[in-house]
């Protein structure tokens, strides 16, 4: 049997960045966050084209909330690491409680919304300045290089921003569980840095299995843009235009004339496919569906590229990753053999006893030994197919 | 009769911020906000201002911003006017290919006119932004030598380029600020630099309009917000001036480039039909018209505002004398009255008169004065 007629796909997740902002101009330059970017309040209509999105592939679209704008109770007043005006907060007396009830409805109503902790200002403050927007890491001068440097938050402060995430959560009573993680414009090192190891032992605590990001670290075909941390999957977010960023701040966009987020011709899958909640809008929230449906065609066509499949949840993305990095793979005349020794030891928490291969039309798939096999879906030229483990640490797939 | 025969005001639409390459808000930087645009600027972007210019029969007045076109370096060594004057080597980062096309859809577009906006849109010391406006850092007004020289920077950049229209307009960044007198050298520059009009917001100066050195000004209605909302649909958008609502007419529909295009250029031309429709609405309020340019928009300001009316004998009478004294470059020899249905003009004494344009409530003519101050109108019985 030819080598690369069989895959073990990587499931591409798909998430949205900076969801959850009520207010949406990018307000840096009054040392405030940056927000969605859009240069507008954010509306009702902003929510219905995430979970038409989710409806319409069949998936979960992981969606990362940024809470601050939630603080009905001013739960944040006097939290130095948490907001540029902690002494005076008063977010609760300018809240519009009437539209964030509905936003609330429209998140937690939603059967194709998932939820990523992205944090509570997207930002780390310090005396009522912004130090960085990448909310949990600091950013100081390192005496030693004589540069400013980025650098993790001690255990305290980092706890002190998901905490006070959580507690806003839980304020308004969102329910869906929190399984995937994401910091505000991207992490730091690699996931087995020792501090990062840490984080993850830490998020673990929190319930979180995934964490999603620009990992600079994993961008590597060795590494396949798949990590583990303490147990916690990490996959790497690349340019989502084919290789070209899309603008976080960029509205209005015709998914038509987006490039694929993966083609045969790159090296390798980066799992998590990321864009940004205003992407996905319009300037008048009247007009928000029109484009969705040409978003939704958008991720059917990188559907149809072998290779990947659509991730179905977190939980599917992070066990799925496992099998796409840890499998070792054989092709001998009549078989395809998948030695799980390394899945197994991996670690991952989100692993789960099922796992994902693609086989190009015309090979069809007779026996399975280790597991059982069954149909997934159906693309142009490829089917997958689901492998459901009986316990073996081998599988073998007979043509 | 009085109230169903009207002086209509002449609204012209301006577009700041145009001709920026990047659009992208670089404030963070202390660089300019340019468009807001989180994009490049398409050679399409241009194409959309005069499509919807064609389609309503005006020359849109497009404030140009021309740092990004200094091909030449001419702003190296400059101070206040770039936020780098020392490093400032534009002619190595200008994509010509991209600008010469530019240029074209600019000079060749018909329905395009042009207002001297500024130079990177701000007033720059130390690397930094200063202040947007240009013309007014921290509140106070440059030497009228430190004004002339930016103007005459952005005649050279305008001239490296070999635009050929005629720029008789000007419009400051970010709005303008005091009255008339606070502001004469400013006019008295830009009268020895060609200008005819001067468009902003003019908050201090009373009335809807005034004359200094020569220059009209024309004061901008509330426009569309923000500045760099991209994508508009004008679906949504209510007309500026509503019937009755006289006193608050003013001439400049004053908007921004990044609010008529689209995220994707290809997409640009979509919204093209209901921009115009948008405007056209506005022409069809008794009391509006639609300025076919600049001049026109403030010639007819001029008879809008100064002329006096009153019913004599059965007449319409004007009294021209008031706009005649006004010491004006941009004045015209010809000015529009509308007429409610119903009211038709028999004879015109003054002048010779013809119809200019019908709308569902009402009909426009053109007056050519014969010379008098005064224009009698008799009506049809």
């Amino acid at each position: 049997m030819k080598e690369g007629i069989i895959k073990i796909p990587a499931a591409m997740q798909i998430r949205v960045d900076d969801v959850g902002w009520h207010i949406g101009s990018d307000d840096r330059l009054l040392g405030q966050p940056s927000r969605s970017g859009l240069p507008r309040n954010h509306s009702v209509l902003d929510y219905p084209v995430l979970n038409e999105l989710g409806k319409g592939l069949g998936v979960h679209i992981n969606c990362s909330l940024v809470l601050g704008d939630w603080d009905k109770e001013n739960i944040l007043r006097g939290q130095n690491y948490l907001t540029w005006d902690p002494e005076n907060w008063d977010r609760k007396s300018k809240i519009d409680m009437e539209y964030a009830e509905k936003a609330f409805e429209l998140l937690e109503g939603s059967e194709y919304i998932d939820y990523v902790c992205h944090g509570v200002f997207h930002g780390h403050y310090d005396g009522g300045k912004r130090v960085t927007e990448k909310e949990f890491y600091n950013y100081i001068y390192n005496e030693e290089t004589g540069k400013m440097e980025f650098t993790w938050h001690t255990d305290e402060v980092f706890r002190n921003h998901m905490d006070y995430f959580f507690k806003l959560y839980d304020m308004w009573g969102f329910k869906k569980p929190v399984k995937a993680f994401a910091c505000g414009c991207g992490s730091f090192g690699h996931p087995n840095d020792e501090r990062n190891e840490h984080y993850c032992e830490m998020m673990q605590e929190y319930g979180i299995r995934l964490w999603e990001n620009g990992w600079q670290d994993l961008n590597n075909e060795e590494e396949k843009g798949i990590g583990v941390s303490s147990g916690i999957v990490c996959l790497h977010s690349a340019p989502f235009n084919g290789g070209e960023s899309l603008a976080w701040d960029a509205y209005d966009v015709d998914p038509e004339y987006l490039k694929l987020y993966y083609t045969e011709d790159i090296p390798f899958v980066s799992p998590d496919a990321c864009i940004h909640w205003t992407n996905l809008i319009r300037w008048n929230p009247e007009n928000n569906m029109e484009f969705v449906q040409k978003w939704i065609n958008h991720f059917k066509k990188q559907a149809e590229v072998f290779g990947v499949i659509l991730s179905k949840n977190s939980e599917f993305a992070a066990s799925q990753a496992a099998y796409t990095k840890f499998a070792k793979t054989k092709c001998t005349e009549d078989k395809y053999i998948i030695d799980l020794t390394d899945v197994d030891k991996s670690g991952v928490l989100a692993l789960k006893n099922e796992f994902y291969v693609s086989i190009k039309n015309g090979t069809v798939p007779e026996k399975c030994v280790g597991g059982t096999i069954e149909e997934y879906e159906t693309k142009k030229e490829f089917k997958t197919y689901k492998i459901t483990r009986d316990g073996s640490n081998r599988v073998e797939i007979l043509f | 009769m009085k109230s169903k025969i009207k002086i209509p005001i002449a609204m012209q639409i301006r577009v700041d911020d145009v001709a920026w390459h990047e659009g992208a808000d670089m404030r963070l930087m202390s660089r300019p906000s340019r468009s807001g645009l989180p994009r490049r600027h398409h050679p399409m972007d241009y194409v959309i201002l005069n499509e919807i210019g064609k389609r309503i029969n005006m020359k849109i007045g497009c404030s140009l911003v021309l740092c990004d076109w200094d091909k030449d370096n001419i702003l190296r060594g400059v101070p206040h006017v770039t936020w780098n004057p020392e490093g400032w080597d534009r002619a190595s980062e200008i994509d010509m290919e991209y600008a010469e096309k530019c240029f074209e859809m600019l000079d060749g577009g018909e329905y395009l006119d042009y207002n001297i906006h500024g130079i990177c849109h701000g007033y720059y010391d130390n690397g930094k932004i200063v202040s947007e406006r240009q013309y007014n850092p921290n509140n106070r007004w440059l030497s009228e030598e430190e004004f002339e020289k930016h103007i005459d920077l952005f005649f050279e950049l305008y001239n490296s380029w070999g635009f050929k229209k005629k720029i008789e307009s000007f419009a400051c960044p970010c709005g303008n600020i005091g009255n008339l007198e606070q502001n004469e050298p400013y006019f008295k520059v830009l009268s020895r630099k060609g200008i005819k009009f001067w468009s902003n917001g003019w908050r201090e100066v009373p009335g809807k309009t005034a004359v200094s050195h020569g220059i009209i000004v024309t004061k901008s209605l509330p426009n569309p917000k923000p500045w760099n909302a991209m994508a508009m649909d004008p679906d949504f958008i209510d007309i500026s001036m509503k019937e009755g609502d006289d006193d608050n007419f003013l001439t400049e529909y004053s908007s921004h480039w990044t609010n008529y295009v689209r995220f994707n250029p290809e997409n640009n031309l979509e919204y093209a039909e209901k921009w115009a429709n948008h405007f056209m609405k506005q022409a069809e309020v008794f009391g509006v018209m639609l300025a076919r340019d600049i001049a026109f928009s403030a010639a007819q300001l001029l008879y809008h505002t100064y002329a006096k009316t009153e019913i004599f004998d059965g007449k319409y009478v004007i009294d021209l004398t008031d706009v005649d004294s006004i010491d004006a470059k941009g004045k015209s020899n010809e000015f529009y009255v509308s007429l409610l249905n119903g009211v038709e003009i028999d004879t015109v004494e003054g002048g010779t008169f013809e119809e200019y344009e019908a709308k569902k409530e009402f009909r426009t003519y053109k007056i050519s004065r014969s010379g008098g101050n005064i224009v009698k109108i008799s009506i049809k019985k």
